[in-house]
């Protein structure tokens, strides 16, 4: 087990590794903000796409170019950007999803040390109204990467790449079952680094590594005898800073489902490949499996998606933690809280930032929510 | 010491303003249809011709902060659940949706506002916007409509996100239509347009003409207060008198080469919304140190700012064109370019930066405004930290230091 984990070891220290060792062997590599951009266009351009994930650093160069009072992972971007450690990419796809990404693209249109290709998603899913909207955006990206690339990116190729990481999902979806029945097989971190991993490393490469991995899970035996099952709501666009995750079974908590980015989100559903894919693309975004309250969504309500998870997995409790200034985060919770109070549904806040988090308060604080969980 | 000697015909905006909210409380109680707006005001000449009472979120509580009554609201919000890192305006707006509930909707007439019949986002860049909008929908439980404009990111994308808003209004008008049961009246929405266009314009010029002016007769905290006409006033005959109220004292004042400031001996740009709670203060505190600020992007690049585009044969076309062309929908390039080019126009001596720690939408490209335009001009640029509604996410004596601060550097340049 521990032998094929080491394997992705490298998404703790440096998540760009296997891109930047790729780009030494020629590739281009083509970074990707979170969320919803599909990894597959980037594929089809034969280039290697990156989700850029949030700053271990401590945010230095970055403060001259973007307020202190963004979210972490926006300002770790410009930082790193900044320091010139986002180099190694050839181009950027800005994901336009909310205004502190997009303004993001100031200071790197300023710094001029990659190309930036912008890409606006509606604010409003789950709405057919939008659907040329997406379709034409995605469309004028494709234009712009294949100038970039130099590849021209036609349907048998995106068709081709929609399978692979159709299949890359699916065999996170397995380890997610796995260790729904077997608790404890795969610790929170460990999820949370296959899934940067699948966001940061060549597809075919994590395919192979993740079949190897769930032949190995599905000869171990449950691990945590804990009988207060948690489910992780929340940061949604990147990863919990470490040792949080951890943190919760360490506590006598066992994790059985989640909702969160470098979770359950980003996996939950594929891409429909008997549809043309620029529609299959928009479709998936305009359905979202798990509600975004980063998104205007009259269809489903995010609230009523996070019970029903509660109700199917028996869980005790709810954690939420909030990635710190994410404003739609901060403006759904009141409405979330209020759902969960009237449900009877225990939950709790906890708040990250990117400089400094107390890990001791939070670890009071969720071992006291597990010690009232367990009466 | 200078002195503050803004423009008198604005005092008695006040009044509008009320007799604004007490028509939309009003509307309420008679069972007529009621909106709530965010983002920009751009549905506002559509509602007004067909008689649908709005109250402009924004405004809301930028008015019930310049009154010194949305702390109470803020505190409902936050007991809520909202965290004080949300955007201020939209904490104020939940704690009027809750004050009943809170217990304090009698404690002053901003506090109790009727329900809406349906909400309305019409945005360009904040996308928080649209997550304020769905999370008033939840609190209602009415319709929710909205318009995304594109974003700018090249000038040659600027045709197509005309067409696609006004395709999304074209929408609108029939959403609107549905929820009234009334045919939209097109005539009458040419003629409100025409109206609201000869209002923008007189603003937009004497604008103009007042910042060219040395010294200059207005202020930024004048032209601030003067939103008023777009945001509560726009497509109604009261609008354009204010402008023309407005315009006429603006002309006596550069005839008489009476300044907004006495003496006048150095021209600021702000950037950052304002700082409503301390508008007057504000303006006292830049005039004793004979400082006139004299334009910001928030007044000049937005809230109609492009009005001599309006075709009134195409008057939803021109509708559009107002939140495509704003400011927080342009790039980083065409944003330096045109400050820069305003800044020499209006013979600008410093740049003041509020970086509002509420409104990320306002304060995302500052630094590299300031940083580019600073040099570019060879002028001095401080910013400090505030907030435009919340008084507890102000410091008084930072906004004292650094406006300190910049005098001195501009005085000291001055000197060489």
């Amino acid at each position: 087990m521990s032998n094929l984990l080491e394997k992705i070891g490298f998404v703790f220290e440096d998540p760009y590794k296997r891109a930047k060792e790729e780009k030494s062997n020629g590739s281009k590599v083509i970074g990707i903000t979170p969320m919803f951009f599909p990894q597959e266009i980037v594929h089809a351009a034969n280039c290697v796409p990156v989700i850029l994930q949030a700053s271990k650093e401590p945010i230095t160069l970055g403060f001259s170019h973007y307020h202190h009072f963004f979210c972490g992972l926006t300002r770790g971007i410009v930082d790193l950007a900044a320091k010139g450690k986002l180099d190694f990419i050839d181009g950027l796809i800005l994901s336009d999803m909310c205004f502190e990404m997009r303004h993001v693209a100031d200071p790197l249109r300023r710094f001029r040390r990659f190309p930036v290709i912008h890409m606006q998603w509606p604010l409003e899913a789950n709405e057919e109204r939008w659907l040329d909207f997406i379709t034409g955006r995605l469309g004028k990206c494709v234009s712009k990467l294949e100038e970039l690339s130099g590849n021209r990116i036609g349907d048998q190729n995106i068709e081709a790449s929609i399978r692979l990481y159709n299949k890359n999902r699916a065999l996170l979806r397995q380890i997610y079952e796995l260790r729904k029945v077997k608790p404890g097989i795969l610790s929170p971190k460990e999820m949370s680094a296959l899934v940067i991993s699948s966001m940061v490393t060549p597809v075919e490469e994590n395919n192979k590594f993740l079949s190897q991995l769930i032949a190995e899970l599905e000869r171990l035996q449950p691990k945590v005898a804990s009988d207060t099952r948690l489910i992780l709501s929340g940061h949604l666009c990147h990863e919990v800073k470490d040792g949080i995750l951890d943190l919760i079974e360490t506590m006598g908590g066992v994790v059985v489902g989640d909702d969160l980015y470098t979770g359950f989100r980003y996996y939950a559903s594929d891409v429909d490949t008997n549809t043309p894919p620029m529609e299959a693309f928009a479709r998936r975004y305009l359905n979202l499996k798990i509600p975004c309250p980063t998104r205007v969504d009259i269809k489903r309500d995010w609230a009523e998606f996070l019970i029903q998870s509660f109700k199917e997995q028996k869980a005790k409790g709810i954690i939420m933690i909030l990635a710190k200034n994410c404003e739609p985060h901060m403006i759904y919770y009141p409405y979330m809280k209020a759902r969960l109070e009237s449900a009877g549904i225990p939950h709790i806040l906890i708040q990250v930032e990117h400089e400094m988090v107390s890990l001791e308060g939070i670890r009071t604080r969720i071992q006291a929510f597990i010690e009232i969980l367990r009466g | 010491m200078g002195k503050a000697n803004r423009l008198k015909c604005l005092a008695d905006l006040g009044k509008e303003i009320n007799e604004f909210y007490m028509r939309y409380k009003r509307a309420g109680e008679e069972g007529k249809t009621t909106c709530r707006i965010m983002g920009y005001p751009l549905p506002h000449v559509i509602l007004r011709a067909h008689d649908v009472h709005y109250m402009f979120l924004p405004s809301y509580a930028a008015t019930s902060a310049a009154r010194g009554v949305v702390g109470r609201l803020h505190q409902v919000a936050e007991e809520k659940g909202l965290l004080r890192e949300v955007c201020s305006y939209v904490r104020a707006n939940v704690g009027c949706a809750f004050s009943a509930e809170a217990g304090i909707a009698g404690a002053d007439h901003m506090y109790s506002m009727p329900k809406p019949d349906f909400i309305i986002v019409t945005e360009s860049s904040c996308s928080m916007t649209f997550n304020w909008g769905d999370a008033e929908r939840r609190i209602y439980n009415v319709p929710l409509f909205v318009v995304h404009c594109p974003y700018v990111w090249d000038e040659a994308d600027e045709k197509d996100a005309v067409a696609e808003v006004t395709r999304q209004l074209r929408e609108f008008i029939s959403f609107l239509q549905d929820i009234t049961h009334r045919r939209f009246d097109w005539d009458k929405y040419k003629r409100t347009m025409a109206l609201a266009k000869e209002t923008a314009g007189l603003r937009m010029a004497t604008m103009d003409e007042a910042c060219q002016a040395i010294p200059s007769p207005a202020t930024l905290f004048d032209w601030t207060s003067l939103l008023a006409i777009i945001n509560y006033l726009i497509g109604l005959p009261e609008g354009r008198d204010v402008a023309l109220r407005v315009r006429e004292e603006v002309i006596q004042k550069m005839e008489r080469k009476e300044g907004a400031v006495v003496p006048e001996k150095y021209r600021l740009y702000w950037d950052g919304i304002m700082i409503w709670p301390f508008l007057g203060k504000l303006a006292q505190k830049c005039a004793a140190l004979n400082a006139n600020v004299i334009w910001s992007r928030y007044s000049t690049f937005s809230f109609w700012e492009c009005p001599e585009m309006i075709d009134l044969e195409n008057p939803l076309e021109g509708n559009a064109i107002q939140v495509v062309r704003l400011h927080f929908n342009r790039s980083i390039d065409w944003l330096i370019e045109n400050i820069t080019h305003f800044c020499q126009r209006y013979r600008i001596d410093g740049l003041l930066f509020h970086a509002n720690l509420t409104c990320r939408t306002m304060a995302g490209p500052q630094l590299e405004i300031m940083d580019a335009v600073s040099r570019k001009l060879g002028i001095p640029a401080v910013y400090f930290e505030g907030d435009m509604t919340d008084e507890t996410l102000i410091s008084e004596s930072q906004m004292d230091t650094r406006l300190q601060a910049l005098i001195e550097t501009i005085e000291a340049r001055k000197g060489k």
